[in-house]
């Protein structure tokens, strides 16, 4: 990761498309297809956070999706400063202000309140969310978590889609356990008898989804990030948050 | 709301419900291993890991104790990078095995190799004290490297014949201490030749080592490489060891791209380890006479460019060295009679001693005066003059003789004192007589020369040139041997360039001086061929034989010994030239002469070795299976039954046997081989193949196959092993292994 941050030619990410357009009058239609994405991928935390804050899930559902109205909509953009700003801390700062805002007024219905931005599954989000540990932890803190999760569920999930685009699809199913296993002895073995593998090759395989995981979790975060130096920085915050 | 988070079996933490393994571990998994090279983990599964021992390109090794065995062990963590190749498993799991079973004093153990929970590949070898072998022989003498250089080479060779090539040997990969010199690192977890993913190598060789000194072209340029690359770097080694440098010029290759150094590998001229011998590297310098000549063609053919051009095994580099330590003619050196002569003289040199031998040298030096005097006389027609001259030389040889007394010195003189003393006394007490000088400085050179002291011999050689023109004149016959010597002796230290010319003007100058110059003439154009053919050009190096031989047919009779060892020399300068019916020709005649010939008896045995070969191709069968009968008897009664010689000719014989149906005749000559061969010969050596080939094959057709397996398989190791370019021959002994 570090010879990418210094990479010249860092790729055009999501958020810089969408950091590119911003406040500019008329949207590009690239950029708002990159931050359509970007929502859907990261709702859940901003669900959550909502939630935590003391909404029920009508209510959180509400918040999050008129946040995301507002925001396709251009008008909270305008104001992102494109020098500086990772989603992540865009999205939280943005999202309190809004909450705030919208609690103080507390008109969101005429802020088109049922308006749906992105397609968020209420019951699967209030599934996820009534397994939260309750810990006490400040809400923000929580934010944080939750988007290393789904970062880490993103870059999980394109490793799989690799995995059965090269035909490996079953390969990967069955090692996908390993990547969180340090000693695995006895599993090793046994799923190395049922892909018919030796154990040196199981743990090869196992070490090559490691790989893959890497890149792809980098390539995760890089589409949350303006500048090629803020994705080891931002990667360094996300193992750091999960440790905790 | 429920509280009851799902919490990961392993960290304890709250695994999210969206999450289908725990993301904290994902992510302490995928990352922890990336450092690893650099911070190695103290626990490691069955080992502890301590102290850095080493880092390279092909990994780090780390001092390690084995837990269940409380053993220290080098533990060797290979880059993760190898992984990358799909291919690089397989060939680890398969080399791994096949280290386990190597077991020799040279070599150090592999006890484990695998990869561990983290997916990191990593062995397990034996522990070995020492220093880089370049380190550890800095006191030693030459003598002493070279015996050193051929314990090296026994472990090569006995990892070679089972399978394993090192790929990587280099003074850092030998080490060297009072007890042992160990190989490590052997074989495994070297990227394959195929050029695509061995960027670990290139690392290591352009960081870690510094240059890619000791890499083979074949392998710089990312082709396919046996046995033979290991030849090449162990060449480099051991110019390094005697010369005290690298074989090429230095060049800083740090910053160079791989097809640079590639290129530099393959274009850079070798230089000899006598043209660079460092005095600095040795506490007693060797002399540049003592690398010129053997040692620099053993190394030369050794560091061969092309791999076809080396020594086909190390088992043949380390004979020539074992050979070079006896005084006996190496094989890097193609023989000639005055080569042998000096090797004898060499090899014998304690026992030419002032009461017997020297006598005999110096007798012959003073025919060798007398001729040349005879010379002189004629061509000056000053006989008298002549003869007192002659005189002279006789007389101050004679004072030599009694020169140095063994007595005062306490121990035998031997006859390099002498020579010297003669040089010294020469050049004072014949001060006065410029003539009698000149000839006494072609004798003592060519005396010298005969003793293969090289260094000694040239500055003799070339003032007796100089004294002869000035003297004599740049026709007369006695100039003209002169340069022969001179230039037989450029020829034989493989300065062709400096040869040709010398020996050309010498043949022109004798030419004109025949009939009486025949001998002289012959031996010159004998050089002349000599010196084409080293520089590899075979062409025209047929000229002379010819002319050769015809003054030698002249001078000595058509049948004689001289004329013959002519014609053989002739027709395999016309067969290696492809023109195979005139060769025929010629080697007919040969062997029909040296059949007469009493002294022949050897150079017989292997003509009809090599007609056998010709006549076989040419589809002649019965008359090949003749030629290896006769060569079979003259071999027995030369060597003896029971030798290498006679094994080898009787498992070509069964061969024979074997191809016309005779399966019963063929058994029992080959069988009768092969026992001389296990009596004599230690497990895989190349001479079994010609053994082991006609017993297996004919066992199959009478029917044994299960007799034959174990044969057939010794057998196809060991073609794979010495002869891996005869596929025909691998065919037809898998055929048979299978066909069973």
């Amino acid at each position: 990761m570090a010879q990418h941050a210094h990479s010249p030619n860092f790729p055009v990410t999501r958020w810089s498309l969408v950091l590119a357009a911003s406040g500019k009058a008329g949207a590009d239609e690239k950029a708002r297809q990159a931050l359509d994405e970007l929502c859907a991928q990261y709702w859940f935390p901003l669900y959550a956070f909502a939630r935590r804050c003391g909404h029920d899930a009508a209510a959180a559902e509400d918040l999050t999706q008129g946040f995301f109205v507002l925001l396709l909509s251009h008008d909270l953009l305008a104001k992102v400063d494109p020098e500086r700003g990772r989603l992540r801390s865009f999205f939280l700062g943005s999202f309190k202000n809004f909450i705030s805002t919208e609690t103080r007024r507390e008109h969101r219905e005429k802020r088109g309140g049922t308006q749906r931005a992105v397609s968020l599954d209420q019951a699967r989000a209030e599934e996820w969310f009534g397994v939260e540990p309750v810990d006490g932890a400040a809400p923000e803190v929580r934010f944080d978590h939750d988007w290393a999760n789904a970062t880490v569920a993103q870059a999980l999930a394109a490793v799989e889609a690799e995995a059965e685009q090269r035909g490996k699809g079953a390969l990967f199913a069955r090692l996908r356990e390993f990547l969180a296993w340090d000693r695995a002895e006895p599993q090793v073995a046994k799923a190395a008898r049922d892909l018919g593998l030796s154990v040196g090759a199981v743990r090869v395989a196992v070490h090559r989804l490691r790989l893959a995981f890497r890149r792809h979790l980098e390539a995760q975060v890089a589409q949350t990030v303006a500048t090629p130096a803020e994705v080891a920085e931002e990667l360094r915050h996300l193992v750091r948050i999960l440790q905790e | 709301m429920s509280h009851d988070a799902t919490r990961c079996p392993k960290c304890g933490s709250a695994v999210p419900a969206s999450a289908p393994i725990c993301p904290r571990c994902i992510v302490a998994r995928s990352f922890a291993h990336q450092d690893l090279e650099a911070d190695a983990p103290a626990d490691f599964g069955e080992y502890v890991i301590g102290e850095l021992l080493g880092r390279g390109g092909m990994g780090t090794v780390f001092r390690a104790r084995q837990k269940s065995l409380d053993r220290e062990v080098a533990l060797k963590l290979l880059p993760l990078e190898l992984l990358d190749d799909e291919e690089f498993l397989e060939r680890f799991e398969r080399e791994a095995r096949l280290m386990a079973r190597l077991t020799h004093p040279g070599i150090a153990r592999v006890f484990e190799a695998g990869i561990s929970d983290g997916g990191q590949p990593y062995l397990a070898m034996e522990l070995v004290a020492g220093e880089p072998i370049t380190a550890f022989a800095k006191p030693l003498a030459l003598r002493a490297r070279l015996e050193l250089f051929g314990h090296v080479c026994d472990a090569v060779q006995h990892a070679h014949q089972r399978g394993i090539i090192h790929r990587d040997l280099k003074p850092s990969n030998i080490l060297a201490d009072e007890q042992a010199v160990k190989v490590i690192d052997f074989g495994l977890a070297r990227p394959a030749g195929d050029g695509t993913t061995d960027s670990a190598i290139w690392r290591s060789a352009t960081h870690a080592v510094g240059t890619p000194a000791y890499m083979s072209p074949e392998q710089a340029a990312g082709a396919e490489v046996d046995t033979r690359t290991d030849v090449y770097s162990l060449g480099v080694l051991l110019c390094e060891l005697i010369a005290g440098a690298l074989p090429f010029a230095d060049a800083d290759l740090r910053t160079a791209s791989r097809e640079e150094i590639a290129k530099f590998i393959r274009e850079t001229p070798t230089r000899r380890p006598s043209e660079i011998l460092d005095a600095t590297a040795f506490p007693a310098p060797p002399r540049v006479r003592d690398l010129r000549g053997d040692l620099d063609a053993v190394c030369l053919r050794a560091v061969a460019k092309i791999p076809a051009d080396r020594y086909a095994t190390v088992a043949t580099l380390a004979d020539d060295i074992a050979r070079h330590l006896r005084c006996e003619p190496v094989s890097a050196v193609a023989p000639t009679v005055v080569y042998r002569v000096g090797k004898f003289a060499r090899r014998n040199r304690g026992l030419l001693s002032v009461t017997t031998g020297v006598f005999v040298a110096l007798a012959g030096a003073s025919v060798f005066s007398a001729s040349q005097a005879q010379t002189a006389r004629r061509q000056r027609d000053a006989a008298e003059l002549a003869q007192a001259k002659a005189e002279r030389v006789k007389n101050f040889l004679a004072q030599l003789l009694a020169a140095p007394s063994p007595t005062v010195s306490g121990r035998d003189v031997r006859v390099v004192d002498v020579l010297a003393t003669a040089k010294a006394r020469a050049e004072t007490d014949l001060a006065d007589d410029p003539e009698v000088l000149a000839e006494m400085r072609v004798t003592l050179g060519n005396t010298y020369y005969e003793l293969s002291l090289y260094d000694d011999a040239e500055p003799l050689l070339r003032a007796a040139v100089a004294d002869h023109r000035r003297l004599f004149g740049n026709d007369a016959a006695s100039t003209g041997t002169a340069l022969n010597v001179l230039g037989g002796l450029c020829a034989w230290t493989s300065r062709t360039d400096e040869a040709i010319p010398l020996l050309a003007e010498a043949a022109a100058i004798l030419r004109r001086h025949l009939p009486s110059s025949g001998h002289e003439l012959q031996t010159t154009l004998q050089n002349l061929a000599t010196a084409h053919t080293h520089a590899g050009n075979l062409a025209p190096a047929e000229a002379p034989l010819r002319e050769a031989l015809r003054v030698a047919e002249q001078s000595d009779g058509p049948n004689s010994a001289a004329a013959t060892s002519i014609m053989g020399d002739l027709a395999g300068v016309l067969e290696d030239q492809g023109r195979i019916p005139e060769a025929r020709a010629m080697m007919e005649k040969v062997i029909a002469r040296m059949r007469e010939i009493p002294t022949e008896r050897t150079n017989l045995a292997t003509m009809l070795g090599k007609w056998c070969d010709l006549v076989f191709t040419a589809g002649d069968p019965a008359g090949a299976e003749r030629a290896m009968a006769e060569c079979l008897e003259i071999r027995r009664e030369v060597f003896g039954e029971r030798t290498s010689p006679v094994s080898v000719a009787m498992g070509r014989l069964a061969y024979l046997h074997y191809r016309r149906g005779d399966f019963a005749g063929a058994e029992n000559l080959a069988r009768g081989g092969l026992e001389i061969q296990r009596e004599i010969f230690k497990p895989g050596e190349r001479e079994l193949l010609f053994t082991l080939r006609p017993l297996g094959l004919s066992l199959v057709k009478l029917g044994r196959a299960a007799e034959a397996a174990p044969l057939l398989t010794e057998c196809l190791v060991l073609v794979k092993q010495f002869a891996p370019g005869e596929t025909k021959m691998i065919a037809e002994l898998e055929a048979a292994s299978g066909g069973k």
